[in-house]
């Protein structure tokens, strides 16, 4: 007889864990637990993996809209997961449940001068989810993915087994590399418990400025020089705006007389710019569309979002190939939009992801970049030993 | 002994390789009996040299087809044990699969075959303006495939990372013969991070046959600091303490008396102050002024620390003299004995101050001749014993210090390797850093890839043992 989703929640969380979800989300119609502490979260996995109980992983509401749910399911809330667990300030590490929210750990670090390299893209984003969704942002071109900033987990894998990978240290080859191989992986192998991550000290200046350009190409060569001027440059990001304009963003941090070295390079080479004030760089927007190719086809690929007729603002990377566009609109993007994305990103081998649509993720071509159908039976055996009952996230990689 | 089966093993392989490219003679075998780490000895049964893809597809699907095990075999540097055979097993060597198959200044990547030698990745690089980072002391001799499979690191690791940074894509032949392009040259991919999984598992999860690599620009200026102590506590100390303010030189290398003596023994002038007691190696690049902001606030910082003279160099030749003992510290011990113990353990950075005296004594109860050189800055130690491997007393203390060694790094906070994997050296202690639970998972997950235990079996995973049983560290001394 199979047992209720709810009821089980309840009798391991109690029932005043057990609620339902908002009708915003997309999975409203299934019941929403918390568990207060990562035993309990052990705990219901493992009871869920015994009844055969599918769980979907809620962080920080991003979850993906559209993901196909079986009625016989829970979402499982980090929320109440947020405490700190260490912070070595001398060791520059930071150990956090995996529900702790992104802002509010870089809001605890900034007193000590120290910051998390990570970027989160709404306000609710957790260490967890950004971690399970490889979700990079404004840091990446001067401290890379977020891949390289994990140094340990700790994870219950759908079969409910607790384990752990990397450590509490800066560098370690211990063994297979379970924090990368989980970075990305959403929650189809293992929710994630704990993270320790690396931490960076706030530099001791910046200057954020940005710069008109006459179109899209002006401020792509613009970039291109300012790039061999200032190649440490800490962000460098041509945008097209909703309405067609175009500029160029460039923060310049470090030691003070770095950075006015910088600005006196800069000036030389660029119109005069508006200066922001610093928190501009780490406003929290809704990407719709993001594209990654190799650095040479950065300016290609943007003129091909650029052809699409919503308004959109793009922001392109030169330095890593990676363009985003955002929107205030979130319909689904249509079949002429996916075709002439398709179309123009031809021969570029471009990933293509559309962050927050299930429907569309699911549905990913190869020309968008999507996993090779060679891989299928590996990832398959892979989460067959992590999930042998298939309770994580079903459906919300086409593999599994 | 070779299996039964191998006979027809051999004939196909020689007719595929020709017999100079599969080597079966016991006397040209023994060369390849052992890694770096000399203690660990077993003769492959063959060694075999393919020179492209398709042969290497065509041995691993001879050696699943007749149940032999293969170890990939780069340059033979691994000092955990990883790049020697397993009983009754072959070795693979990429000696001859050396090429540069593309380089890209424009997206700055590079595609090599794995037994290209580190250095010579950066050699090619140079007239473009061009650095493959990763720079293991080792990599004059240590190939890319090994450096991969290892997820090496090295002096300037501190700045830009061990090898998986660096690391965009893998080619990769699995266990059944099928091969696998893991990763990306554009770097994202959608996923769980199989390219990541593979770089550092020692070869036992998939054989590379290519890798890209991301590649960076050479640095406009760099600049190196050497700073004495009258102590290792103090020395340690400013490493703390430079860390903690935010600075991150390109390379941040400890030395200590002992080993400063055994230059001076083997008489390598080292230009370090005989009167010191530890010396600290900096460098820091980027931008000329960044760098000059950043040595200043450095060398304040060793000031107030208590370093009793600081040298700053600008001009390669100078800086190359203030490198010239850290380079040829390996060297240098390597005479005071016919074996060297190369340990590898990471520690929190704030514990060196702590952990380096427990390490000595550890070697003085033992009565074993310890050197310390080391990647302080990531609080990477390597304890370096030296003994003779044919006295079985003086092998056994060696073990005996150790598993000693480990415990107090890891009861410090610290992980078992920061560079040089886990082999057969440490194979036995990962339950002291993992628990049973974890084990099990990793042992499913080499299954995963490798269902019939054939690549590289016997290293990295302790052996499965029933609940709760731990077996004890299982090594042979070279006499036995
Ligand atoms: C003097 C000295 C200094 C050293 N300094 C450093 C240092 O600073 N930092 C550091 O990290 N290490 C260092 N090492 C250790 C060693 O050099 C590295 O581990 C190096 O990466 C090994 O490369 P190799 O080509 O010698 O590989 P090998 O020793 O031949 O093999 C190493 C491992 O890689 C696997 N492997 C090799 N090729 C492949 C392939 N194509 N596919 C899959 N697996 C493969 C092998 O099976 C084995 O497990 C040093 C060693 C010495 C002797």
């Amino acid at each position: 007889m199979s047992v209720d989703p709810a009821t089980l929640a309840a009798s391991i969380l109690g029932a005043s864990a057990v609620r339902t979800a908002p009708r915003s989300h997309p999975h409203h119609e299934l019941p929403l637990v918390a568990p207060a502490s990562r035993e309990e979260c052990v705990e219901l996995v493992r009871a869920a993996a015994s009844a055969r109980i599918g769980i979907h992983v809620l962080g920080g509401g991003s979850a993906l809209r559209g993901a196909p749910t079986s009625g016989h399911a829970l979402i499982l809330c980090t929320e109440r997961l947020d405490r700190v667990l260490a912070h070595e300030r001398d060791d520059l590490t930071f150990t956090a449940e995996a529900g702790l929210r992104v802002l509010r750990a870089q809001a605890g670090l900034r007193p000590h001068g120290q910051r998390l390299a990570l970027a989160p893209r709404a306000e609710g984003s957790t260490l967890g989810g950004t971690v399970a969704r490889a979700a990079d942002g404004w840091t990446r071109k001067s401290t890379g993915f977020v891949r390289d900033q994990v140094l340990g987990i700790e994870v219950v894998t759908g079969a409910g087994k607790r384990i752990t990978g990397g450590g509490r240290v800066v560098k370690n080859v211990s063994g297979f590399d379970l924090c990368r191989l989980f970075t990305g992986a959403r929650a189809s192998l293992g929710i994630l418990l704990s993270l320790t991550f690396r931490l960076r000290s706030v530099p001791e200046t910046r200057r954020v400025t940005r710069h008109a350009a006459a179109d899209l190409a002006h401020a792509f060569s613009a970039a291109r020089s300012i790039d061999q001027r200032i190649p440490d440059a800490e962000v460098l990001r041509v945008t097209r705006h909703e309405d067609g304009r175009a500029s160029l963003l460039l923060s310049l941090a470090g030691a003070r007389a770095r950075v006015d070295a910088a600005i006196r390079s800069a000036d030389d080479a660029l119109p005069r710019g508006e200066v922001l004030a610093p928190e501009a760089l780490e406003g929290t927007h809704h990407c719709v569309l993001r594209v990654d190719v190799q650095p040479a086809h950065t300016e290609r690929a943007s003129h091909v979002l650029a052809g699409l007729t919503r308004a959109l603002r793009i922001d392109a990377d030169i330095a890593t190939g990676t363009i985003e566009a955002f929107s205030v609109e979130v319909q689904p993007f249509t079949e002429d939009e996916r075709a002439l994305l398709a179309r123009g990103l031809s021969g570029l081998e471009a990933l293509v992801d559309f962050p927050g649509d299930a429907r569309a993720h699911l549905r990913r071509e190869a020309a968008f970049g999507a996993t090779p159908a060679e891989h299928y039976p590996v990832l398959q055996r892979l989460w067959r030993h992590f999930d042998p009952a298939g309770i994580l996230e079903p459906g919300v990689h086409p593999w599994k | 002994m070779l299996p039964a089966h191998a006979p027809e093993f051999f004939t196909t392989l020689r007719t595929l390789l020709g017999p100079e490219r599969c080597i079966t003679d016991q006397g040209l075998l023994l060369p390849w009996e052992c890694d770096g780490l000399s203690h660990l000895r077993q003769l492959p049964i063959a060694v075999l040299l393919p020179e492209t893809r398709a042969e290497v597809v065509e041995i691993v699907r001879l050696a699943a087809e007749h149940g032999i095990p293969l170890t990939a075999r780069g340059a033979g540097t691994c000092l955990s044990g990883g790049a020697t055979a397993a009983q009754g097993g072959a070795l693979i060597a990429f000696t001859r699969m050396k090429r540069i198959l593309e380089i890209d200044p424009v997206n700055r990547t590079a595609r090599v075959e794995p037994g290209l030698v580190n250095v010579r990745l950066s050699e090619a690089l140079k007239p473009l303006g061009l650095a493959y980072m990763p720079d293991p002391s080792s990599q004059t001799a240590s190939t890319l495939g090994g450096n991969v499979a290892e997820n090496s690191g090295g002096p300037h690791c501190i700045k830009h990372g061990n090898t998986t940074m660096s690391v965009l894509a893998l080619e990769v032949v699995l266990a059944d013969g099928s091969v696998i392009e893991l990763g990306h040259a554009r770097g994202r991919t959608e996923g769980p991070d199989l390219r990541g999984l593979f770089v550092g598992s020692e070869g036992t999860l998939g054989i590379v046959t290519s890798i890209t690599f991301r590649l960076e620009r050479i640095p406009p200026a760099e600049l190196t600091l050497l700073a004495s102590f009258a102590d290792m506590r103090s020395a340690c100390n400013g490493v703390s303490s430079v860390i903690a303010h935010g600075i991150l030189p390109s390379a941040f290398e400890a030395i200590d008396d002992r080993t400063i003596a055994a230059l001076e023994h083997a008489g390598k002038k080292s230009g370090y102050p005989s009167n010191a007691a530890a010396v600290l190696l900096l460098e820091f690049d980027g931008a000329a002024e960044s760098v000059r902001a950043e040595a200043d606030a450095a060398t304040a910082l060793l000031r107030a620390a208590g370093a009793l003279r600081i040298e700053e160099a600008e001009d390669a030749a100078q800086r190359a003299r203030l490198w010239k003992g850290r380079k040829g510290a390996y060297g240098a011990m390597g005479r005071l004995a016919p074996d060297l113990y190369v340990m590898d353990t990471v520690v929190p950075r704030s514990r060196l101050p702590e952990v380096l005296p427990a390490i000595g004594r550890i070697c003085d109860e033992l009565g074993l001749p310890l050197a310390n050189v080391f990647h302080a800055g990531e609080g990477n130690l390597h304890p370096n014993i030296s003994f003779d491997g044919r006295n079985p007393d003086q092998v056994r203390r060696v073990l005996e210090a150790g598993r000693r060694i480990v415990e107090v790094c890891l009861k410090a906070g610290g992980a078992l390797s920061g560079e040089h994997g886990i082999g057969t050296e440490k194979r036995e202690f990962m339950p002291l850093a993992f628990g049973p639970e974890t084990i099990e998972l990793l042992h499913g997950l080499k299954a995963v890839f490798d269902p019939g235990r054939l690549l590289n079996p016997d290293k990295v995973l302790p052996e499965p043992v029933t609940c709760g049983e731990m077996r004890p560290a299982v090594l042979r001394g070279r006499s036995a």
